[in-house]
């Protein structure tokens, strides 16, 4: 929404240069987005006359002109076609700047200068170059009655304005139009605020013969005010009403149709003006239809407006979509010369609809939906008809017709002067509040000794609470005048939860393990989902922004991927990346929702080399195993690394469970996953399910020294010979379990096929490390163990002790 | 016996080593056990007492030096024994600096805010990213026709006549009413997490953003303690000079509502910065957690904070924050 400063200036005396009201606005909550200044006061133009017109001695394209500047008479250099003598023309005088900016952004000012040879005192102007118009194809002839050295801007009538682009809260519909502007305004400069509108009286509602109007649906239109003006003439209107419409980005069109802008404008009242012999059966509807309509309205555009949509209409049909723009059929045209002015009030949902459907936001439909003063209908119909009287010459009819079904009567409201300080951390007086107040329009009824009685102005119908009078008493008192608290009753802080405790060790730790963080999309195509998960899993957005990004993440794998393909396009050549982020799916339970699964999931992948080819070594690729190591570190580090259990499921895949759930998977990424994703290398991921791990009370960090044991260890090798599809971490675990506590840990050193083996045979080669905290070990002692091992694994999986 | 002295002085002065087996000849002659500075020791039994003192001084003069000579002469040695060297063993040798880990940007954005946080006492909370309609709007005093309950400007994930609509979260405000409605007052938290709004991606839009929410309900909090608390923020985040100020806004779920906007300079001039909003927690909002609004007040604001990462940062194109380019991941060092 635009507020000229030249406009405001109309209603309130105020001595705020442009960049004080800016910020004043703004303070006000009237948040200025940007400032423009608009129009000039013509400094050093004036209007001269041609005298005599002949040839630069040394240029084609130029002519030499003597131009009379009603003080002196001074020649002039000129290159447009259409100069000749007798006219009447701008002329900028040295000195002067030209209010346009040249295409670098300067300002050229005009100085004395020659031009091949010839002096040049001045320039005579295009409109372009004024900003009038986009006209430059010849220097602005004006008119011949015009006294010649008369300033350009008498002549022109125009003045310099300040322009303030306003973002407006849905909350303020009173502050959409310059009276409500000013009246903020005048909360903070103290000013008196010079209100047309209350010296108007209502009259009562006379019903004319010239036109019945009547309401049909009465909850989309609480009130219809018409009035008619005769015998207009319709005519271009005068400078001050254009300079007014111009300066906040209206393109003038006539004088009826300017003013009704104008008051639309001025006390956002929106107004339309039928032509009256246009209108059929000389009465006016309002009503709304149960079907779809298709309408042409006033831009000659066609548009199918949706059932349900207010219309107005007359004895033949619709000639306006109420509130949103009037019909082509009805529209004021050059012969028109009798109109009937509209001044309703239209339910604000009912106009949003309407507007949004058709994705048509006028000027009228902005503030219909923010919801206007119901108050102002007979007034504003008034103020326009006496205006249009006036600018066209017609006659006012003297009977209005006002038809006023819903009724809105200003509300009380109770606000305690205690609570105002108790919310705001202020120390304000009664006084005080009650002087914001009235300076607001909002009239204190009645007060006794903390509470006042507040009468609500019908143009603020955001208000209805206490809390509502509070804000506006805090916003015209200014926040930033609030005092700082003398102290800051911190209440005793808490411990941080489990959650984000364990998130961000978990985070740390993974960065530790030399991972970098990515960030990657919670929403994918169905393509990429369906490479993931079954569809019985997945959620989809019903309105996706693209096809790229309809179906949330059901895990992490995709974001990774999509990342590893970005950057191996660009040549990247060694990946390893992390995700902490939220996952989707369908499920019986919920987490936080009923039948969705919301979990924070760990990702951590790989691919590339691990090591790029230097003097110091050959290239080397990553492999499973690295990630692999990287994950049990996680697991040591979590102190589950004991109570994890891990299934392979085929060679591809193992699966880590956490008291019998799924807590983890380490995958080499299949081919089809990868052609999915328009990958060609070895990709390597793990996903691990943090809520899991969390809810299985994994996120306390406790932890306790334990002795070191003062006694050596003792090493054992043992090779064994098994089947090959024997699988080592099975044979890992069954030397685990039949040693017991003695064992500290397994290693394998070695892992060896050969023709002397037999052709399905392996050889594993462990390390096992024993370790007494009572003693030093010696073969005696562990002999036995390792008896036990070879028997076992024989007896198992018939593996043989090799040496 | 002085001359003796002098005697072995010299010749440790003139002793020439230039390897190791000298070195090892220089100390056996001197240093050992039956070396001259030692048997030169000997010979103090002979000096007159009145001498003592005089021959005394001379001799550790003797002494020291032969010590000096063989640890001077040691270095050097081991010196020029650095001077050759194998191949490989050149230690100017280029090598790849290690590679390591690093947080992402918004991620370290976000680390600053919540210390920020936790040194004014705050908690940090969490919430789902997927929503229900209660949580996000109506509890939040949104009325029925509220433009963000449209499809235009809001992802659904069900809209349907018998159950709730489910949204992806537009903010992290329904964080608020899970956690009053979880517990009662005080409460001091913030909540950052993922949000979402119906936007293309562009250069400086984007459907997927992060947010900082923070709440704090007690009895008597009030307005100047909120701002208060803002300026703290922006004094600690931006630097304590920094130039700020408050300006009344509307947001739903607070009354009165307020944005904060810093003074930011920049190539193109100085602006005014809008970095968060905030305001009073409104009684609706309490009514529909049934916390009394009488007996408890509360503030609340929010922030994003890819906006916050991207001004601090001087990252131009949000995208880049989504794209994972190592690249960029590589440039936000530990």
């Amino acid at each position: 929404m635009k507020i000229s400063y030249n406009w405001l200036k109309q209603y309130l005396d105020f001595d705020l240069t442009p960049e004080k009201t800016d910020e004043k606005l703004t303070l006000l909550g009237l948040e200025v987005e940007e400032t423009e200044t608009v129009g000039s006061d013509f400094e050093h133009f004036v209007v001269g006359e041609v005298k005599e017109v002949r040839a630069h001695p040394n240029a084609d394209k130029l002519v030499l002109c003597d131009v009379d500047l009603g003080d002196e008479t001074v020649q002039i250099a000129c290159g447009a076609p259409n100069v000749s003598a007798n006219q009447k023309v701008p002329v900028a005088k040295v000195g002067a700047t030209i209010p346009v900016p040249m295409k670098d952004g300067s300002y050229l000012t005009i100085k004395k200068a020659k031009l091949r040879g010839e002096t040049s005192n001045g320039m005579i102007c295009s409109e372009s170059e004024l900003g009038l118009s986009d006209d430059h194809s010849g220097i602005m002839v004006m008119d011949d009655s015009i006294e010649t050295g008369t300033p350009l801007k008498t002549a022109l009538d125009v003045e310099k304005d300040t322009v303030f682009e306003v973002a407006l809260t849905p909350n303020r519909p009173d502050a959409s139009c310059h009276i409500g502007a000013a009246r903020d305004l005048s909360a903070v400069t103290g000013g008196e605020l010079k209100n047309p509108y209350s010296n108007i009286d209502e009259k009562e509602s006379n019903l004319n013969d010239d036109i019945s109007i009547s309401i049909e649906d009465e909850d989309k239109c609480h009130r219809y005010v018409g009035i008619i003006v005769d015998d207009v003439k319709v005519e271009e209107s005068p400078n001050w009403l254009k300079n007014r419409l111009t300066a906040i980005g209206l393109r003038p069109i006539n004088n009826i149709v300017d003013v009704t802008n104008f008051i639309n404008h001025e006390i956002s009242q929106p107004l339309h003006a039928f032509d009256y012999d246009l209108i059929g059966d000389k009465k006016i509807v309002v009503k709304s239809y149960d079907e779809e309509k298709k309408f042409i309205t006033l831009d000659s555009i066609e548009r199918t407006v949706p059932a349900g949509s207010l219309f107005i209409c007359d004895g033949n049909g619709p000639v306006a979509i109420a509130g949103v723009m009037g019909g082509e059929n009805s529209e004021v045209t050059e012969g028109t010369t009798k109109i009937l002015i509209e001044s309703a009030y239209f339910n604000p949902s009912s106009i949003r609809k309407t507007s949004k459907s058709l994705a048509l936001q006028t000027d009228s439909s902005y503030r219909f939906e923010r919801g206007i003063d119901p108050s102002i209908q007979q007034k504003a119909a008034w103020r326009a008809a006496e205006l249009i009287a006036e600018l066209t010459g017609g006659t006012i009819n003297p009977n209005v017709v006002d038809v006023h079904p819903v009724k809105t009567e200003p509300i009380d409201v109770a606000l305690r002067v205690s609570r105002i300080n108790h919310l705001l951390g202020t120390e304000l007086e009664k006084e005080q509040v009650v002087n914001i107040l009235s300076k607001l329009e909002i009239e204190v009824s009645s007060s006794d000794e903390d509470k006042l009685t507040c009468i609500i102005p019908t143009f603020r119908p955001d208000i209805t609470r206490e809390v509502d009078l509070i804000e506006e008493v805090g916003r015209v008192y200014d926040y930033n005048n609030i005092p700082r608290p003398d102290s800051s009753p911190f209440i005793s802080p808490q411990p941080l939860s489990d959650r984000e405790e364990f998130q961000e060790r978990i985070r740390e730790l993974v960065k530790s393990l030399r991972y970098k963080e990515i960030s990657t999309n919670s929403l994918l195509s169905k393509k990429e989902a369906d490479l993931l998960a079954d569809e019985d899993f997945q959620i989809h957005s019903l309105n996706p922004v693209s096809q790229e990004n309809t179906t949330l993440r059901t895990h992490l794998t995709g974001g990774f991927l999509k990342a590893v393909q970005y950057n191996l396009n660009r040549n990247a050549t060694q990946l390893r990346f992390f995700e902490i982020g939220h996952i989707f799916r369908n499920s019986d339970e919920g987490t936080w929702i009923d039948g969705i699964e919301e979990h924070v999931h760990l990702y951590m992948g790989l691919c590339g080399q691990s090591k790029k080819d230097n003097w110091q070594s050959d290239e080397n690729d990553f492999s499973i195993f690295d990630l692999k190591a990287d994950l049990e570190a996680v697991f040591n580090n979590l102190g589950i690394s004991d109570s994890i259990v891990a299934e392979a499921e085929g060679n591809n895949t193992i699966v880590y469970k956490y008291a019998n759930q799924e807590a983890s998977t380490l995958k080499r990424i299949d081919s089809e996953l990868l052609k999915g994703f328009d990958i060609e290398a070895d990709v390597y991921g793990a996903e691990i399910d943090l809520t899991l791990l969390l809810q299985n009370g994994i996120g306390k960090k406790e932890m306790t020294y334990q002795p070191i044991v003062k006694f050596p260890t003792f090493e054992f090798d043992a090779a064994f010979t098994v089947d090959k599809g024997v699988r080592a971490g099975d044979l890992a675990k069954e030397i685990k379990e039949t040693a017991g506590e003695i064992l500290q840990s397994v290693s394998v050193f070695d892992v060896y096929e050969g023709e002397n083996l037999g052709a399905d045979k392996k050889s594993i080669a462990f390390r096992l490390t024993f370790l007494d905290s009572n003693k030093t070990l010696n073969i005696k002692d562990v002999e036995p163990v390792v008896q036990k091992i070879v028997q076992k694994l024989e007896k198992t999986v018939g593996a043989k002790l090799r040496s | 016996m002085l001359d003796k002295i002098n005697d072995i002085k010299e010749k440790i002065q003139s002793f020439s080593i230039e390897n190791e087996d000298e070195l090892e000849a220089f100390r056996l002659e001197f240093l050992s056990r039956n070396g001259k500075v030692q048997s030169m020791f000997g010979l103090m039994k002979d000096v007159p007492n009145e001498k003592k003192a005089e021959v005394g001084k001379l001799m550790n003069e003797v002494k020291n030096l032969a010590h000096q000579t063989f640890e001077n002469a040691k270095v050097e040695l081991l010196k020029s024994e650095e001077k050759e060297f194998g191949a490989l063993e050149d230690i100017t040798l280029p090598v790849e600096s290690t590679y390591t880990g690093s947080y992402h940007p918004l991620n370290r954005a976000l680390n600053e805010i919540k210390q920020i946080f936790l040194r004014l006492g705050f908690n940090i909370a969490d919430g789902p990213e997927l929503e229900d309609d209660f949580h996000n709007f109506t509890a939040l005093n949104f009325p029925p026709d509220h433009p963000a309950r449209d499809m235009q400007d809001t992802f659904f994930v069900r809209k349907s006549e018998e159950e709730q609509d489910l949204v992806l979260r537009t903010h992290t405000s329904p964080v608020q009413i899970r956690l009053m409605k979880e517990k009662e007052p005080p409460l001091r938290s913030i909540i950052p997490g993922r949000v979402f709004r119906n936007e293309a991606v562009t250069a400086k839009s984007y459907f997927q953003f992060n947010q900082v929410e923070g709440l704090y309900v007690n009895v008597r909090v009030t307005m100047g303690e909120l701002i208060e608390t803002l300026v703290m923020f922006a004094q600690l985040m931006y630097g304590s000079d920094v130039k700020y100020r408050v300006r009344p806004s509307y947001f739903p779920f607070t009354e009165p509502s307020i944005e904060m906007d810093v003074w930011w300079e920049s190539e193109k001039g100085g602006q005014w910065l809008e970095i968060l909003g905030a305001g009073m927690v409104d009684p609706n909002v309490f009514e529909s957690v049934d916390v009394d609004s009488e007996k408890y007040t509360g503030f609340a604001f929010g922030m994003g904070v890819d906006r916050i990462a991207m001004l601090r940062y001087g990252i131009d194109d949000i995208r880049l924050l989504y794209d994972n380019d190592i690249r960029f991941l590589e440039q936000f060092k530990s």
